[in-house]
């Protein structure tokens, strides 16, 4: 009775298998805020896109107000009293803000006359606490003001229910609390808000009830007021996922000893591509013989970190030193020279050339080391029996080295970009997430490789995936919210790495 | 698709060639019925063109310009700088060889002033080109509009010269340059040869070719590691430029001789543009293409003497680009 939408058994199975929702079930009431939370890749936003209309479940339904509900796109959603903000509120640059509003309306099917509008506007500006100025350009809003506008929308159309999807990224502590009010107002008129996170105390702190994912499915759903940070987080990543001390298998005291710094990050400030400062005062230290992780949720600065790291984002304040020597203000092409190896996050675009072939992309990464393949004119036999030695590192069968990048697999394609790096011989690898979208056996490999070549570098992997960190990793710090927020030893305490990771 | 075209895409401009000139062929057909000469003479100016040696000869002198600045753009389309800024690199290269010989009172010999007006006009084309380069890497500006924009500075700047300061007689016309600077098409293919293998060289060759593709294929790649994409904007946007004004020279010297405002009609610098698409942003190919587009070019005006009207050829070499296009989407798949 009080329950405004049920979603009941449903699947989702995206191109390539992947099980995001694995029969879900759970009940939306009228007047509450309900928290989704669960850790990336839980399957929170393609439910609440599933809701929206955005995806097509294989199998299960919705049910709203009692009656079946099948949204066949967004706007069906939108005029069934359902709106989703989404982590990036998409705008339209070119319109003002209130040309933007009027689309949305329209979109959902309300016509309305701008004076009336711009009216009901100023009121709900008061009702909610903050102005919106209407005819500034959608493209110069900060994403907290897209935000804003988006719950403006909602309210014009008198949504019953609203889905947002991380909304509290960009935002600061002062913005959270603020922002949580208006949630809580929202609810207070009878609405339902789910509100999408991964972080344990904004979920506590703004829900009546938090229900939490693992792996696409409900694992949980809790009376805020009757759970424990603790118990959330073990829901999160599963009791059997992590044992409280971590212990690999193969887990080997280091016959090395720990050698000189190769690489220092001293108090690094760095600002994001939106402008909001992202990494807020990192120090840490890779040593010659060790690999060092950085865990953390995804967009908590890492990416930032990453890219000060190996010279493409300018720190605004900090110190980047490899070697003893201080390389703040050096090009990425410098830090090549000195002995950086870089691994991206991505592989086609970031690390390998789609449409040119396996020499040249092996070839172009050696152009800033001035090696052996020519000083101007490229000796391409020699460039060839480079590719072939690389090749050789990896068992990797490549039948044609002048065939494209894009006829090996994304396996592949891994391995020998990894080996490329490896073969300059590198002092530091700095690689972020280099097993990301891999199958169990490549990444494995992919692990073996960065474990392997420690021994005559340093390496640092930032990865969102914490097993593979307390596996391959000497040492990890953990960045929360742009900030490290706990360095661990082996041997590694998941429990309070996780805390730290949510925390 | 075709498994042949699929697995050999040299052949892909070939087909579109081919339908090209089928749809041309069909406007042929509607422009002979209405053309004062006839089908019959259109057909016998085609057998003329491509066999007798005079239009042979005309069609390597027009060669000049066109495959200059396509070979050059290759080089920017590599690294996905879509710069159409050769017409005014072109324009500019043929009023300093102009003012360098007839209006600078240096009268120098034509074994000095015929190689210093290729260089000078050369590097007036690669200024123009550099400041387009600066105004993309700094602030972002769109190259097509930029370079659009420049070429209709250079051409008003020409159209003042030759009705102002540069006149002669009644009519807005300049000074000819003497029949001693004059260049034959043996100079012409070889200057467009050489920079034609200049190019590939580069492009194919050289580790600053593997950096503009790498640029051009993915940015992304080439600023992570370490492969400076401010410099290789401005190097292809400069060395197309270079070869762009090199055409300009040989515009001057080989075929039009002064400037009027009517110089500019026939777009060489917008042919080289498609041209450049045409070969895929192959030197090799371009140089090719420029000659076959020359020669249609060439033919287009032996049919205008006959009565047809110029904007003929201008739409058969643009269905023909298009052709290619739409040949090339549809092998891709």
């Amino acid at each position: 009775m009080n329950t405004f939408l049920s979603i009941r058994d449903v699947r989702v199975v995206y191109p390539g298998g992947v099980i995001a929702n694995d029969d879900v079930s759970l009940d939306i009431r009228r007047g509450e805020v309900l928290a989704l939370l669960g850790e990336n890749g839980a399957g929170k936003t393609t439910l609440i896109r599933v809701v929206a209309g955005l995806v097509k479940p294989v199998k299960g339904e919705l049910v709203l107000d009692g009656v079946r509900f099948k949204p066949s796109s967004y706007r069906d959603a939108l005029r069934n009293g359902i709106y989703m903000v989404p982590q990036m509120p998409q705008f339209f640059d070119g319109l003002t803000v209130l040309e933007d509003i009027m689309l949305t309306l329209r979109l959902a099917g309300r016509s309305i006359n701008r004076g009336r509008l711009e009216a009901r506007i100023a009121d709900l500006e008061g009702l909610l606490g903050f102005k919106v100025n209407l005819s500034s350009h959608c493209w110069s809003l900060s994403i907290g003001e897209k935000q804003r506008v988006e719950l403006l929308k909602a309210l014009l159309l008198d949504s019953k229910m609203l889905m947002l999807d991380e909304p509290t990224t960009h935002m600061t502590p002062h913005e959270f609390n603020s922002f949580k009010g208006l949630l809580r107002g929202l609810a207070g008129e009878g609405r339902s808000v789910v509100f999408v996170t991964h972080k344990v105390y904004e979920a506590l702190s703004v829900a009546d009830r938090v229900a939490v994912m693992r792996k696409g499915r409900i694992v949980g759903v809790f009376q805020a007021g009757e759970v424990s940070e603790d118990i959330l987080v073990k829901y999160m990543f599963g009791e059997n996922g992590y044992h409280r001390v971590f212990t690999p298998k193969n887990y080997k005291e280091p016959v090395h000893v720990k050698g000189e710094p190769v690489l220092e990050v001293l108090d690094l400030w760095v600002k994001g591509p939106y402008g909001q400062i992202a990494v807020k005062g990192v120090s840490m230290i890779v040593r010659k013989g060790e690999v060092v992780g950085v865990a953390g949720i995804t967009g908590n600065g890492q990416r930032e970190l990453f890219e000060a790291i190996i010279g493409l984002r300018k720190p605004i304040k900090g110190r980047v030193v490899l070697n003893g020597e201080d390389v703040t203000g050096r090009d990425p092409a410098y830090r090549i020279r000195k002995g950086v190896a870089v691994i991206p996050e991505e592989r086609v675009g970031w690390g390998l050339a789609s449409g040119l072939t396996v020499v040249e992309n092996i070839a172009f990464s050696l152009i800033p080391v001035n090696s052996s393949i020519g000083r101007f004119i490229v000796d391409w036999r020699k460039a060839r029996e480079v590719a072939e030695e690389v090749v050789a590192m990896i068992d990797v069968k490549v039948h044609d080295l002048s065939a494209t990048i894009d006829s090996l697999s994304g396996g592949n394609m891994q391995r020998l970009m990894i080996a490329r790096e490896l073969y300059k011989r590198p002092i530091l690898i700095v690689a972020m997430n280099p097993t990301g979208g891999l199958d169990l056996q490549t990444s494995k490999i992919v692990r073996g490789m960065v474990v392997g070549s420690s021994k005559a570098s340093a390496v640092l992997v930032i990865s969102e995936d914490l097993e593979e960190l307390l596996e391959i990793s000497d040492r990890i710090y953990v960045m929360s919210d742009g900030v490290v927020k706990g360095v661990f030893e082996k041997p590694f305490n998941a429990d309070y790495i996780i805390r730290a990771m949510v925390g | 698709m075709n498994p042949m075209l699929a697995s050999r895409p040299s052949l892909r401009p070939l087909v579109g060639v081919t339908i090209g000139l089928i749809a041309g062929f069909a406007l042929a057909l509607i422009l002979g019925s209405i053309s004062p000469a006839g089908f019959k003479g259109m057909a016998s100016s085609l057998v003329w063109v491509y066999t007798s040696p005079a239009p042979l000869i005309f069609t390597l002198t027009l060669l000049g310009p066109i495959a200059c600045a396509a070979v050059g753009l290759t080089l920017a389309y590599r690294a996905r700088f879509i710069t159409i800024g050769s017409e005014g690199q072109i324009l500019l290269g043929s009023i300093v060889t102009l003012w360098l010989i007839e209006y600078s009172d240096l009268n120098l010999h034509p074994t000095i002033a015929i190689p210093t007006s290729i260089v000078l006009g050369g590097f007036a084309g690669a200024f123009l080109g550099f400041v387009v380069g600066l105004l993309r890497v700094y602030v972002n500006a769109n190259e097509i509009l930029v370079s659009l924009m420049l070429n209709y500075v250079i051409l008003y700047i020409l159209n003042h010269l030759a009705s102002g300061p540069w006149r002669v007689g009644p009519f807005a016309i300049t000074r000819s340059v003497g029949e001693e600077y004059r260049l034959g098409p043996l100079a012409i293919v070889v200057t467009t040869v050489s920079l034609t293998l200049l190019c590939w060289v580069l492009l194919t060759r050289s580790k600053f070719g593997l950096a503009i593709k790498v640029y051009g294929r993915a940015p992304r790649v080439a600023e992570t590691y370490g492969l400076n994409s401010k410099t290789i904007v401005l190097a292809v946007a400069m060395l197309s430029g270079f070869t762009s004004g090199v055409g300009g020279v040989l515009m001057m010297l080989g075929f039009q001789h002064n400037l009027s405002p009517m110089s500019v009609s026939p777009g060489y610098g917008y042919m080289g543009v498609l041209v450049s698409w045409l070969s895929a942003n192959n030197p090799l190919v371009a140089l090719l293409a420029s000659w076959f587009f020359s020669s249609i070019l060439v033919l287009g005006r032996s049919l205008q003497a006959s009565g047809l009207p110029i904007g003929y050829v201008l739409a058969i070499q643009s269905i023909i680009v298009l052709s290619v296009m739409i040949a090339r989407r549809l092998t891709s798949r």
